[in-house]
């Protein structure tokens, strides 16, 4: 996957699966960092938040839905994952995929 | 973990040149993917067609059909490279000069051909005088 490029709203709302094809919820936010090199710097994604909303998850496809419920927090049973980049597969960033376990 | 959160700091908020002039907003983000590294964020897209294709398919061809009616030839997309980024606070500063950007020919056209015929749509110095 070498060179490809890829707009941040294909992937926001996307529904992430571990290994063994479970959904472990919606990537929400993308944190960046700088990483300094011989030529300057880069803003690198380090780390990817993913959302879950327990039974609610059916609704939570459109993003005023996700605020909403997000708000409203231990009601709907929402837990937000820190996913780091190294475990995050993109090769196919429609559907993006947990390396390993 | 402290750092730059995309779609909270940088997806849609404003941005402005090295003169602090609004160049228009952050309507997307483009991220490079390669092997055995973190993605990368190449770029900030601005237009009015990237954000139509955020919307969906039906914004896409009005776009389209609005630039055939205007006879607009550029394409409407500016692409800033990440590296440019100066300051993320409120707004986002770029180290570029507004008037060479696309985005900009688009403001100028819809100002010359559009929004000075709305009534009212005058110079704020046009107010000050006839006070």
């Amino acid at each position: 996957m070498s060179g490809r490029e890829v707009r941040l709203e294909r992937l926001v709302g996307r529904r992430v699966r571990d290994a063994g094809g479970r959904s472990i919820g919606r990537i929400e936010e993308l944190i960046c960092g700088i990483e300094l090199h011989e030529h300057g710097r880069d803003y690198v994604v380090r780390e990817f938040r993913v959302g879950t909303f327990g039974r609610l998850d059916a609704l939570s496809g459109s993003k005023l839905v996700r605020e909403l419920l997000k708000t409203l927090g231990r009601v709907s049973g929402y837990r937000e994952r820190r996913v780091g980049w190294q475990l995050m597969d993109l090769g196919d960033p429609v559907h993006p995929r947990l390396r390993g376990d | 973990m402290s750092g730059v959160a995309l779609i909270h700091d940088v997806l849609d908020a404003q941005l402005v040149d090295r003169r602090q002039r609004k160049i228009g907003r952050a309507d997307s983000i483009a991220l490079a993917l390669s092997d055995n590294a973190p993605p990368r964020v190449a770029a900030i897209l601005v237009g009015g067609p990237v954000r139509a294709q955020r919307i969906g398919r039906w914004a896409v061809l009005l776009s389209h059909a609005l630039r055939a009616v205007g006879r607009v030839r550029h394409n409407g997309v500016t692409r800033i490279p990440f590296g440019a980024v100066r300051r993320i606070a409120e707004a986002i500063e770029v180290d570029m000069d507004g008037d060479g950007l696309e985005v900009k020919h688009v403001e100028d056209w819809l100002a010359e051909h559009v929004i000075c015929r709305i009534p009212g749509a005058g110079d704020e110095r046009d107010g000050e005088e006839r006070k």
